[in-house]
């Protein structure tokens, strides 16, 4: 590597994290329909490989069979507002008060669900009269986020979301989530360590010496993989978000997660911690 | 059943930075996706060619005929940008620019562009609409920049072997690997007599014809 990277010296490192371990989900045809029925479906759950499927007349409930997620959908959801071109975006209010029905009726995430943005479900439509386009917000999002134990919960496996249409009724919602444990405390890894392991990876390995790597944040989380992964731990990380600039790529903004424990592999074998080591760890 | 085919790029040689997931992400699309594999080109042979127009642009050295335009779907991962995605080696230019390219004239249907911005919002019709759209159903993207992870190509060949139309496909997988930072995008063509909305893989549910003049193009995007 023949560039420098400039890390937080201030980052605070921790002599050690908490582990949670993950309850594995147990879900079964009766116990996905009876999820179901929270949110008035009476179906009966059908497998359907990563899924349990519960579909009625109105609505599709999709359980991943590898954690504590659900995902609810109005069926014929109108996702491009093409029978509702002309109707007026619905307020935020009313979108957070469908929201908030919504986690009420999913149950249990065991961790502290925040606000973290109402974003909205944007369709531009062109045409040879209009070749630019033109724009409609078909739908509000709200997004959260969680926190367990006063600790940010990061990756794309604990989240949110409910998109309200301008009819003003549940469009899609999901919520990701995983039931936890606290199992023990680790070692930390000192921040100023991860980040130089961060900074010898594969990465940053063939950058030339003209181009720039800034960091702009780094934080400490509990990583949370995809829904449809099964995970034995939330790992601790510490994620950099950062920018790199080179001649061919001038604004490649990333985020990154490095490892703030170090766990032994044939440990994680023997305590039956699966998956401590994914890709989405970067060092 | 459908054909595929993936291009991936990990080492950049300096061109960008490297990544790491490029390679598990599109094979896991190659390997997962009901569909006949056709060709998996990575690193050094992933080349901005196999996506061009032969005569089109400069180089004209354009080759889709042969690859990307000779497939039902295909998926790239690597990095990008509003006006292209990046290789990491200069066969040509290294780079896939809209100016080069035309799909669907041949065989294509659906695209996964796994890389930052290639859809982003501003400008997306005369970039990426008009001139390209010749046949092409869908093309799938972000609108802004997204991460270098693993599992995005086998979870959205999981929804579309599940019966998922290609749009809500394309929304669930990208839903299911990134935070709500990110937000999905994705582009589509309809004329008289087709409905791409409603699209599904191959032998999964409805396919459209193809809207080989497209008279309405739609962009979408929102929050994974």
């Amino acid at each position: 590597m023949n560039i420098r990277i400039d890390f937080p010296q201030d980052m605070p490192s921790p002599r050690e994290l908490a582990l949670y371990g993950v309850i594995a989900p147990a879900w079964t045809a009766a116990s996905a329909s009876k999820q179901a029925q929270r949110f008035g479906l009476r179906a009966e759950a059908r497998d359907a490989g990563p899924w349990l499927v519960c579909a009625d007349e109105r609505h599709t409930l999709e359980i991943y069979q590898a954690s504590h997620s659900v995902r609810l959908e109005r069926n014929g959801f109108d996702a491009e507002g093409r029978q509702t071109k002309s109707a007026d975006p619905i307020s935020r209010d009313r979108a957070r008060s469908v929201a908030e029905r919504f986690l009420d009726s999913v149950g249990d995430a065991h961790a502290q669900a925040e606000l973290a943005s109402i974003t909205e479900l944007r369709v531009l439509e062109a045409t040879k009269e209009q070749p630019k386009g033109v724009a409609r917000i078909v739908g509000l999002q709200v997004n959260y986020r969680y926190r367990l134990d006063g600790l940010a919960l990061v990756g794309p496996g604990a989240k949110a979301q409910v998109t309200v249409g301008n009819d003003g009724e549940l469009g899609q919602a999901y919520r990701f989530a995983r039931q936890t444990k606290l199992l023990t405390m680790h070692p930390a890894v000192d921040a100023q360590q991860a980040f130089e392991r961060f900074a010898r990876s594969a990465r940053f390995a063939d950058l030339r010496s003209d181009a720039k790597v800034k960091l702009h944040s780094a934080k400490l989380g509990l990583l949370c993989l995809p829904p449809t992964e099964v995970q034995g731990l939330l790992m601790p990380v510490y994620v950099l978000q950062g920018e790199v600039s080179t001649e061919a790529l001038p604004s490649e903004i990333f985020t990154s997660y490095v490892a703030a424990v170090d766990i032994d592999a044939r440990d994680a074998k023997r305590q039956r911690w699966l998956h401590t080591r994914p890709g989405l760890i970067a060092a | 059943m459908g054909t595929i085919g993936i291009e991936w790029v990990k080492s950049y040689h300096g061109r960008a930075s490297n990544l790491t997931n490029t390679k598990p992400q599109a094979e896991g699309f190659y390997n997962t996706l009901s569909a006949t594999r056709q060709f998996n080109w990575g690193d050094d042979l992933a080349w901005d060619q196999d996506f061009e127009q032969q005569g089109k642009g400069s180089p004209t050295t354009g080759t889709d005929t042969s690859w990307v335009d000779n497939v039902d779907m295909v998926f790239f991962s690597g990095h990008g940008s509003p006006g292209s995605f990046l290789f990491g080696v200069a066969t040509d230019d290294a780079r896939a620019k809209p100016t080069e390219i035309v799909w669907g004239n041949r065989d294509l249907e659906y695209i996964a562009l796994d890389a930052c911005n290639v859809l982003e919002e501003s400008g997306v019709f005369s970039r990426w609409g008009w001139p390209v759209f010749k046949g092409l159903h869908l093309m799938l993207g972000f609108h802004t920049t997204t991460g270098d992870e693993p599992d995005r190509g086998r979870i959205l060949a999981q929804y579309l072997n599940a019966g998922n139309t290609v749009r809500s496909a394309w929304i669930k997988a990208c839903q299911d690997t990134e935070g709500s930072d990110t937000q999905w995008a994705y582009l589509r063509a309809d004329q008289a007599g087709t409905d791409t909305y409603n699209d599904h893989w191959w032998g999964k549910g409805s396919v459209s014809s193809d809207p080989s003049n497209p008279t309405t193009l739609y962009y979408a995007r929102g929050a994974c």
